[in-house]
């Protein structure tokens, strides 16, 4: 009974150092904390679930609010793949089956891709299965990605006015291929705006990566 | 005066009607059962009844029909080989031979990869003798139709059949739903080009010349030689040509339609005298194609609904089954029968559900017998020869059979089309409410009795309350339907379910009610109208039209559409913000202009007389040519600067038909 106790005790404890690592932004820690929750036989969905996404939940929150900045953000998902690398492997696949398939890309022509990195850790926070498709990258590369795949999203971003252009192309692309009827595209970026999005038939503008996240999590 | 004559050939009856088309004036109407193995048998029955003088003088035909919508279901039709062109057809709607060539183009009509026409003409000469058409599909073929042009021209030059291109049939994007629409009306060509043969014979054999149109799934109706070439457009063609009728039998050019028929209730939309369309294109038999056509939703409430009492409250199941009024006209025993239920004590059917349900009120018969019986267990063969030789109540197969009656599975049978059900159903509470006297009253009445006694309740009390449970269901889907139309979702939600079920009950909770309007007039079509749809307007406070001549308003609408062709052109800057440089894309092609002013001004004129010379070759007089000009536009982040992304234009020339009077 004691010992029942004594465990439970030592599970909370790495979860709240999951979430402070991520919270902390420190990769050395999320990484033997990881391994050490593998040794003591906690679910890797657990540890997932209850220390580092409530870590880069808070993390998310506090960009959301201003209180923390871009640096600060992209090492904390540092920490959070540094977790996640150790944890995600040992997730039984059957485990996996039920998640929703994402992707993030920034358009051809383009090659910022900070705001989609963030997006990319958040997605995968939430639950996702997501493949990063990355930057600079074709549109019709894109558009066979997703159809390959058979993603549920597809999240698009672009920093620039003139690589704006690629966007409605993917989008036509694909219509063109069929798979526009099964996936949710998302776009975000600074000179995009939600009229833009209506206009070229993208389902959502995303504000921030957070925004997307709560958006996605409201209508799936 | 100038006089039509319209046909609808539904699944049921062939309906036709003569009308001067001056005044929209029904002039005579006549309705002949089909036979769906030979539609012109329907087709000689109603013109038999038509008023023979008038025949002399009608100018034009037209036609709606459900041929096409059912060959495609059924899967008939010609051998097709389809040529791809830069892509891989998914399959969706099969073929029977296809080949995928090196060619096809981009977004901005550029070629993508050059057409490989060594590969098209070797699958050519391959298919050779073994197939009747040839559909071609192109990627993005649609912003530059050159590669489909060419292979056809190699097709005709080569095979000599109908050969069909996607950009043909629909400007929208999606190549395999495209090649999808492109099968399917290759498929149809022969069938629909027999069907114009075989109506023009009998048209011939009571002396009438005039012009044949084939009305197509958006309402608007086509020349013979159109509806030879692209038949796959008149799917869902009697839907729309009842939304057509009920504008020219209400007046009304924005309405809600409600088809009520045997087996089901269509809803659809009429806006500025137009069938609600569906927008991603029709799907037939599961497949989504391209084709324009009337959205229509369907709900299993009809005439011919199932309404048994289960748990003591009466019930109304998606199953079709034939009315007791019109069954003891056929088979009188079923009279008795009924008759004598006075005398017999109702199950009590406390825990049963309305699909195993056993009421001495119904009864089944045999349609037919299977062909192969190896399926089959003893009793359910001994249960078709029991049935075949009159109809019987499941307790009186059960004896003839020497089997327990709950043991007895005849839904299988059912099912899989060997058996039907008679029984108690909406046209008979309306026969034993007296407000239908088409067949026996008496037949209806005796049912009505013992369903009420198997609810406990007194028969007009079981009979209002039967009512009152359809009233509900019609509600119900129209909110539904409006409700999805609005938001693309039904999802209510248990709020919104609360507030829909107290609109539509007209009670309050205990603390609120709610009403709910709907602003458009309901327009109600088919024979038992009458007696329900006033009532779904009164919930709603919304104003009801129902004409007599409602019965026919399938020919109605038939004979009362307009010739029309629309072209469909996307103006696109050379890149998001451009002053100059558009190009203009379209079946037509793909043209460069300089302004954007120069490519609308050019593409209005070449889709213009492309366009009125299509409905001028169906025989259209009186042409008016109408432009549908829609700029996208939208802000730049936050600075609120309007910008162009593209232009969409919409050409469409309409003119009724010109009448040619057999001299």
């Amino acid at each position: 009974m004691e010992r029942e106790g004594e465990k439970q005790m030592a599970k909370e404890q790495i979860f709240e150092d999951l979430a402070n690592a991520v919270v902390n932004r420190d990769a050395g820690l999320a990484k033997n904390t990881a391994e050490l929750a593998l040794a003591e036989g906690v679910d890797p969905v657990e540890a997932i679930n209850e220390g580092l996404v409530r870590g880069m939940n808070a993390v998310g929150e506090r960009f959301a609010a201003r209180q923390v900045y871009l640096p600060q953000v992209l090492a904390s998902s540092r920490s959070l793949y540094a977790g996640l690398d150790v944890l995600l492997p040992a997730i039984p696949t059957d485990r996996l089956t039920g998640a929703k398939k994402a992707g993030t890309v920034v358009v051809e022509g383009d090659v910022h891709d900070i705001g989609k990195n963030i997006l990319r850790t958040l997605l995968t926070a939430s639950g996702y299965v997501v493949t990063d498709l990355g930057k600079d990258v074709p549109s019709d590369e894109v558009a066979e990605k997703v159809r390959e795949e058979s993603l549920d999203v597809l999240c698009v971003s672009t920093i620039m006015s003139p690589t704006m252009e690629r966007m409605p192309e993917i989008i036509d692309l694909l219509k063109e291929n069929g798979a526009r009827s099964h996936v949710t595209v998302t776009i975000g970026g600074p000179p995009t705006s939600h009229s833009f999005a209506e206009r070229i038939g993208a389902d959502h503008r995303d504000d921030n990566a957070q925004d997307a996240v709560d958006w996605l999590r409201s209508v799936q | 005066m100038r006089i039509g004559l319209g046909f609808d050939t539904g699944g049921t009856y062939t309906d036709a009607v003569i009308m001067d088309l001056d005044e929209t004036r029904i002039l005579c109407k006549a309705k002949s059962p089909t036979t769906r193995e030979d539609l012109c048998i329907g087709i000689r029955g109603a013109l038999a009844a038509l008023d023979q003088d008038l025949l002399k003088d009608v100018g034009v035909v037209s036609l709606s029909s459900t041929l096409a919508t059912n060959s495609v279901v059924e899967g008939k039709g010609a051998r097709v080989a389809l040529v791809s062109i830069g892509y891989d057809y998914d399959g969706s709607c099969p073929v029977d031979f296809t080949v995928t060539v090196a060619g096809g183009h981009k977004l901005r009509g550029e070629e993508a990869a050059p057409l490989d026409e060594e590969a098209v003409r070797r699958f050519l000469e391959s298919v050779r003798g073994r197939v009747d058409g040839v559909a071609i599909a192109g990627y993005l073929a649609v912003r530059n139709p050159d590669h489909e042009n060419r292979v056809r021209d190699m097709a005709e030059e080569i095979l000599g059949l109908p050969t069909v291109c996607g950009h043909d049939l629909s400007s929208g994007l999606g190549f395999s739903e495209r090649a999808a629409t492109c099968v399917m009306n290759a498929r149809l060509i022969p069938v629909v080009c027999d069907l114009i043969e075989s109506v023009k014979k009998v048209l011939s054999e009571h002396g009438i010349s005039a012009p044949l149109m084939m009305v197509r799934g958006d309402g608007s109706m086509m020349g013979e030689e159109e509806a030879r070439h692209r038949p796959v457009e008149t799917i869902m063609s009697g839907p729309a040509a009842s939304l057509i009728g009920a504008m020219v039998l209400s007046g009304k050019r924005d309405a809600i339609v409600m088809d009520m028929g045997g087996t089901t209730t269509d809803i659809g939309i009429l806006r500025d005298g137009k069938p609600r369309l569906e927008p991603e294109g029709a799907i037939l038999g599961g497949i989504r194609t391209r084709v324009l056509a009337a959205e229509i939703s369907t709900s299993g409430i009809g005439g011919d609904s199932r309404i048994v009492v289960a748990n003591g409250k009466p019930v109304q199941t998606a199953l079709r089954v034939m009315p007791l009024c019109f069954a003891v006209q056929r088979w009188p025993r079923i009279k008795t029968s009924l008759e004598a239920l006075s005398a017999v004590k109702p199950p009590s059917s406390s825990t049963q559900d309305a699909d195993s349900v056993v009421l001495e009120s119904e009864f089944l018969r045999t349609l037919r017998k299977p062909a192969d019986t190896r399926d089959f267990s003893p009793t359910d063969l001994a249960v078709l020869d029991t049935l075949a030789e009159e109809p019987k109540t499941i307790r009186e197969i059960a004896e003839a059979v020497g089997v327990h009656p709950y043991m007895l599975n005849v839904r299988r049978l059912e099912s899989l089309g060997f058996v039907q059900r008679i029984g108690f159903t909406p046209t008979d509470m309306l026969h034993a409410l007296g407000e239908l006297s088409q067949f026996d009253a008496e037949a209806s009445k005796a049912a009505a009795d013992y369903l009420a006694r198997a609810a406990r309740v007194p028969v007009d009390g079981f009979l209002a309350t039967c009512r009152e449970m359809i009233r509900e269901k019609l509600c119900t889907e129209l909110l539904k339907e409006l409700v999805s139309e609005e938001i693309g979702s039904t999802a209510f939600g248990p709020a919104g379910e609360d507030l829909l079920r107290k609109a539509i009950a007209g009670t309050p909770g205990r603390d609120y009610g709610c009403s709910i309007r709907v602003g458009k007039p309901i327009i109600g079509i088919g024979a038992p109208v009458s007696s329900y749809i006033p009532a779904v307007g009164e919930t709603f406070g919304a104003e009801v039209v129902i004409n007599p001549d409602s019965d026919v308003g399938n020919a109605i609408g038939a004979i009362s559409s307009s010739i029309s062709e629309s072209i469909s052109v996307l103006i696109r800057p050379a890149f998001i913000g451009a002053e100059e440089g558009f190009t203009a894309f379209s079946k037509l092609g793909k043209t460069e202009f300089t302004t954007l002013d120069e490519a609308v001004t050019a593409s209005v004129a070449t889709a213009t007389a492309a366009v009125t010379e299509e409905v001028r070759r169906s025989g259209a007089g009186n042409v008016t040519v109408t432009v549908d000009r829609r700029d996208k536009e939208f802000d730049y982040g936050d600075t609120g600067n309007r910008t162009l992304l593209e232009v969409e234009l919409t050409v469409t020339a309409a003119g009724r038909p010109e009448q040619f009077l057999a001299s």
